[in-house]
């Protein structure tokens, strides 16, 4: 009980003021609350203090996660959580806040645990670099929550953040070419050229082209976050693709299939570096390409030209030796590669590349790098007809021509005819991926325009298609006139040598055809109606196959050439039209070979008994019938796309060959040089 | 969108939920939510049995709840969380012999209180809440301080005029304002020893708090009614009141306010937020507090639980929402309207009920001693602690017993004991924890 102190004043109260005051009740007594005032002070800071002492010393358990899953009793929960973080943290805003997200799994349970940092505590997560990353062991002081389907934690404190294991740290680097096979949680390296880049929710994906395969790497956003600016130039460099990276990480399987690097620290990706590579000659890596598999080599080699449809990537570029001794192959290069290395308006055909090559394997080889060492100017014209009289694959720039139609596909590639007053026309096709990236609409019929791609046939449609964001510009004049055409003198094939420098029109027989790969033109003999005298008209394949197509234009069919006398015996075509024209010359296989070389001939009804794809994808194709002689039909790689056949037809197979007579190497050949030239009859 | 319960289930499951909290909520101290986890630690296969029907059975038992607490208020004078003032005019009517007054004015404002609930959430509420939950999300925590603030600030320094230095004039005043900052303090550190040790073990991780609550609030009220042995006058149980309509509707409104803000608001319990309200609606009287005092309670529990119902908002506010939400979170526009039109239910049945049994009460009170329904309550309520959560409750209980009891000597509000909450909190909200970690050498 309590002491009892009364008030120095207390005096009894009325009957009438205790009914007031107090009805039905006794006086109150008066408490001095003092004495106990002191004493709640005291027992407040002992009891506070006690649990203080005992709270320190009580441990905080290891809890296993299935033991927390839709347990709505152990809501608010404090404990340590241990086991192997599964995804690459996520980092995001929530409700304002900047969240960080670590999954975490400790294999008691097939469901992770996912735990959040929010701000400020994100931030010094951040700040420290205490972030835990995929394969990383971790012990987190959580609390959790318990909802309904599902459970989540909260981290509470940085100290309570602790990484007892990192994959990686202290081993050297594994470098690997692919990623079947290896182990989730793994740490290891790529190398290669970096392909198709996007953005995800989850960072920035891309995939590396290696030696053997693609490796898939993501750059989580958290990177952004704990590097800031420093992050940026990386990012920006791999975002535009095409450039050699040397990079680790984490392996990690999306959604349990689709394995990718995720990398931990900026520190990881080098942007830019090339291997060192050994030198080769372009002709020893073309002949031996399996002895380089796996390698990354350097060489130096001419661009002939593009040969890809508008959409692959990386596209089919075709070079040559330096060396002149006409050896051609093929090199894959990302789109990304091209656009810089190959500006339209600059670098034609022609140019030399020091370049880093990949070699896949045998038949695939990948530029890393090219260097121009030589540039040699694109071909550049004003005239839609010398633009259609390109060979397939060139680098063209066809200036000031005007847009007769231009239509957007479903797709947001640019379908625009250009034409000039000549009244010939071509397609200039700019695929939705550089399209989309030109800065402009579309422009529209009568705008007057400049491209820059390269020369191609989709299907039948002669095209040149833009590659690079530049490729088309928008004059503001008018195109100049179009040169007046020159006038031909008509004279008789045996004139030729007096009109030297002249423009002349002559008739005569249709009766070789040769080939200099030097210069890569072809030479038509053209002789007089006597076969006594004859002349060589220059026309390039195009112009060729145009005009004197081997398998529709007979031997000694009546031609009438235009052109320019350059000597003598030579002549530049302009122009030309068959006037009378005679059944092509067909023959048999024993026949063929008893013709002279050049001679234009068909052979029907031929087998095929053999066949092999030559480096640059020249084919050659050995062909019988029922006089057992066998022939060789050569198909340059110009003429075989234009075939439409991913291979060569198999043994056995009936054929209808038209070119003309060659011998190469000392073998004797047909060569084919248009598309009609060589049937699959059945 | 077809409704995962059908009415039959609702009502029976509800009005279920409505009778158990009526029947048990009339004993001090005693919070709803410690009586939910009762049921789930006795019976959590009553709980599983029907997991759509839950919440509805929680729905009921915070709407019965929130109405008979009132009667423990009342009568045996006990100052929960919710009561924020230190005389409450609900005692003056009880010494009076008009407790059952002060009761039904409680009760007017409780059925305004969640009839109002009902008919905003059902109607304005749907748009608006979304919409005022992303407003304030991202500020909280100021809010959360403010109010803090605000609770000190309102006990402005008083008792200076009974100095007789200027010392101690100094003292006087700035004594109970300082008791305040001790037992908020003093609550927090216990608070964040309960949450974030390894004192209490993790499967008692539900009920952390409840050996704190009850330390704070329920013992000292025994504690303070075993001391004084004080007797009730007769009560005069005749059901009128006196007050005006503007009294009512004074009162309601501020409740509402406080009660909503209380809801809404993480953490803000509905002291805090009735002392706001009161404050905004400027109420004054008796009958207008007690109004105010059951429109809040009710605003305030039932709210809190029922935001948890909608099905674009999905707040969890309040222990009670989290222990249901861990079971079943209602989806559906029909749960969410079965669960408005199920509060005015309840609500009246409860209004019903708690008015005779504030009539029972008031007879029984005057035969049988305060003092051993004291002791009878100070059994129950350890038996409760150590159940749920062993001795080392017990122990926390001890030290929080006496945090509550310095809030009943320096006279100050024993909203305080809320730090208990409020710090751990705030500090997380504002990047503090680790600094109130380390300090304590907790969490690492």
């Amino acid at each position: 009980m309590i002491e009892v102190a009364s008030t120095s004043d207390s005096r009894e109260y009325s009957e009438i003021e205790k009914y007031l005051y107090y009805p039905e009740t006794e006086e109150r007594r008066l408490y001095n609350v003092g004495f106990l005032k002191i004493i709640a002070v005291a027992l407040v800071l002992a009891s506070v203090v006690g649990v203080f002492a005992a709270a320190r010393y009580s441990p905080i358990p290891v809890v296993r996660i299935s033991d927390v899953q839709g347990n709505v009793l152990m809501n608010y929960a404090t404990f340590y959580v241990e086991g192997v973080v599964v995804e690459p943290p996520r980092v995001d805003y929530s409700g304002g806040k900047l969240r960080i997200t670590v999954t975490v799994n400790d294999n008691s349970t097939p469901v992770s645990l996912s735990v959040y940092a929010y701000d400020p505590l994100a931030s010094e997560m951040i700040k420290a670099r205490k972030i835990p990353f995929i394969g990383d062991r971790v012990r987190l002081l959580v609390q959790l929550r318990v909802r309904e389907d599902y459970a989540y934690a909260y981290l509470q404190d940085l100290r309570g953040v602790e990484i007892l294991e990192r994959p990686g740290s202290g081993d050297g680097k594994v470098y690997v070419d692919s990623l079947d096979g290896i182990p989730e949680y793994s740490y290891v390296c790529a190398q290669g050229l970096v392909k198709s880049p996007r953005n995800v929710s989850s960072g920035l994906l891309f995939d590396v082209a290696t030696s053997r395969d693609t490796v898939t790497v993501l750059i989580p956003t958290i990177i952004s976050h704990v590097y800031g600016d420093d992050a940026a130039p990386v990012l920006s460099a791999i975002s535009a693709g095409g450039v050699p990276v040397d990079v680790c990480g984490v392996v990690y399987y999306y959604r349990g299939t689709s394995p990718e690097i995720v990398v931990r620290e900026l520190e990881d990706v080098n942007i830019g570096v090339v291997p060192v590579a050994e030198t080769v000659s372009f002709g020893d890596l073309v002949f031996n390409t399996a002895l380089y598999e796996g390698q990354t080599v350097r060489t130096q080699a001419r661009f002939v030209g593009v040969y890809c449809e508008a959409f692959d990537d990386p596209c089919r570029l075709v070079f040559e030796d330096v060396e002149g001794q006409g050896i051609t192959g093929d090199i894959m290069m990302p789109k990304a590669l091209m656009a810089t290395a190959i500006d339209p308006w600059s670098v034609g055909s022609g140019t030399v590349f020091n370049l880093a090559v990949n070699v896949i394997n045998s038949t695939y080889m990948v530029a890393y790098a090219a260097d121009p060492v030589e540039v040699a100017p694109p071909f550049e014209t004003s005239s839609v007809e010398e633009a259609l009289s390109q060979e397939r694959g060139r680098i063209i720039v066809l200036r000031n021509v005007t847009v007769s139609s231009s239509s957007t596909t479903s797709g947001g590639s640019w379908r625009i005819y250009v034409s000039d007053p000549s009244g010939y026309n071509i397609l200039v096709f700019v695929p939705s991926t550089v399209a989309n990236s030109m800065g402009f609409e579309i422009p529209a019929k009568g705008t007057y325009i400049s491209v820059a791609g390269y020369r191609h046939v989709y299907g039948s449609t002669d095209e040149i298609v833009v590659y690079t964001v530049n490729g088309v510009t928008v004059e503001t004049a008018p195109p100049p006139p179009p040169p007046q055409p020159p006038a031909f003198i008509e004279i008789d094939i045996r004139s030729v040598p007096g009109y030297v420098g002249s423009n002349v029109s002559f008739t005569g027989l249709f009766y070789a055809i040769r080939y200099d790969s030097s210069q890569r033109i072809y030479y038509v003999e053209v002789r007089s109606s006597d076969e006594g005298f004859s002349v060589n008209v220059s026309m390039n394949r195009t112009q060729l196959i145009s005009f004197l197509d081997p398998a529709t234009v007979g031997w000694k069919s009546l031609i009438r050439i235009n052109g320019t006398v350059k000597s003598d015996s030579l002549v530049e075509y302009v122009y030309g039209e068959v006037v009378e024209l005679r059944n092509p010359l067909t023959v048999t296989v024993q026949e063929a070979l008893a013709q002279p070389l050049g001679r234009p001939l068909v052979v029907l009804n031929a087998t095929v008994v053999g066949s092999r794809v030559l480096s640059g994808n020249n084919w050659e194709i050995n062909i019988t019938d029922p006089t057992g002689a066998v022939i060789t039909v050569f198909i340059p790689s110009s003429t075989v796309s234009d075939l439409g056949m991913s291979s060569p037809p198999s043994n056995g197979s009936l054929v209808k060959v038209a070119g003309y007579r060659d011998v190469y190497g000392g073998k004797q050949e047909i060569v084919v040089i248009s598309r009609n030239g060589f049937v699959v009859l059945g | 969108m077809e409704a995962l319960i059908n009415p039959v289930e609702v009502l029976t499951w509800g009005l279920t939920g409505t009778f158990l909290g009526l029947l048990l909520s009339w004993i001090p101290g005693l919070h709803i939510f410690n009586l939910l986890v009762l049921v789930f630690a006795l019976a959590p296969g009553f709980i599983t049995s029907n997991i759509y029907a839950l919440p509805y059975f929680a729905l009921g038992a915070v709407v019965g709840f929130s109405f008979a607490s009132s009667i423990a208020s009342t009568y045996l004078s006990v100052s929960d969380e919710s009561m924020m003032l230190m005389l409450f005019p609900s005692q003056r009517y009880l010494l009076a012999g008009r407790g059952h007054r002060a009761v039904l004015l409680y009760l007017i404002g409780a059925l305004t209180g969640a009839v109002f609930l009902a008919v905003f959430m059902a109607t304005i509420g749907v748009y608006a809440m979304p919409v005022i939950y992303n407003l304030f999300s991202p500020y909280y925590w100021f809010i959360l301080l403010a109010i803090i603030v605000f609770m000190f600030m309102s006990e402005y320094p008083k008792e200076a005029d009974h100095g007789r230095t200027p010392r101690e004039k100094l003292w006087l005043a700035w004594r109970q304002v300082l008791g305040g900052v001790l037992v908020f303090f003093a609550s927090g550190i216990l608070g964040f020893i309960a949450s974030y040790s390894g004192l209490l073990r993790i499967e008692a991780a539900y009920a952390r708090l409840t050996p704190l609550f009850i330390g704070f609030f329920g013992f000292p009220w025994v504690l303070r009614n075993l001391i004084s042995r004080r007797s009730i006058p007769r009560q005069d149980t005749r059901d009128v009141v006196e007050t005006a309509p503007g009294a009512v509707v004074n009162g309601s409104a501020s409740g509402i306010i406080g009660g909503g803000i209380a809801a809404f608001f993480p953490i803000i319990t509905g002291g805090m937020g009735a002392l706001v309200g009161g404050h905004m609606a400027s109420s004054r009287g008796d009958d207008t507090f007690l109004i105010s005092q059951g429109a809040a309670r009710t605003v305030y529990y039932t709210g809190a639980l029922f935001f948890l119902f909608h099905p674009t908002m999905r707040i969890t506010r309040g222990s009670v929402a989290w222990l249901v939400g861990g079971v079943y979170t209602p989806k559906t526009w029909a749960e969410f309207y079965a669960g408005a039109a199920f509060i005015i239910l309840a609500a009246a049945v409860s209004f019903v009920i708690t008015l005779y049994l504030s009539k029972a009460v008031a007879r029984l009170l005057t035969r049988i001693s305060y003092v051993y329904i004291s002791a009878a309550t100070l059994v129950f309520l350890i038996s409760l602690v150590y159940y749920l959560t062993g001795p080392v409750g017990l122990v926390l209980m001890l030290a929080a017993t006496s945090v509550g009891f310095a809030a009943m000597v320096f006279n100050t509000r024993l909203s305080y004991c809320l730090g208990s909450l409020i710090l751990p909190v705030l500090a997380n909200t504002m990047g503090f924890a680790g600094f109130f970690l380390e300090l304590l050498g907790l969490g690492g």
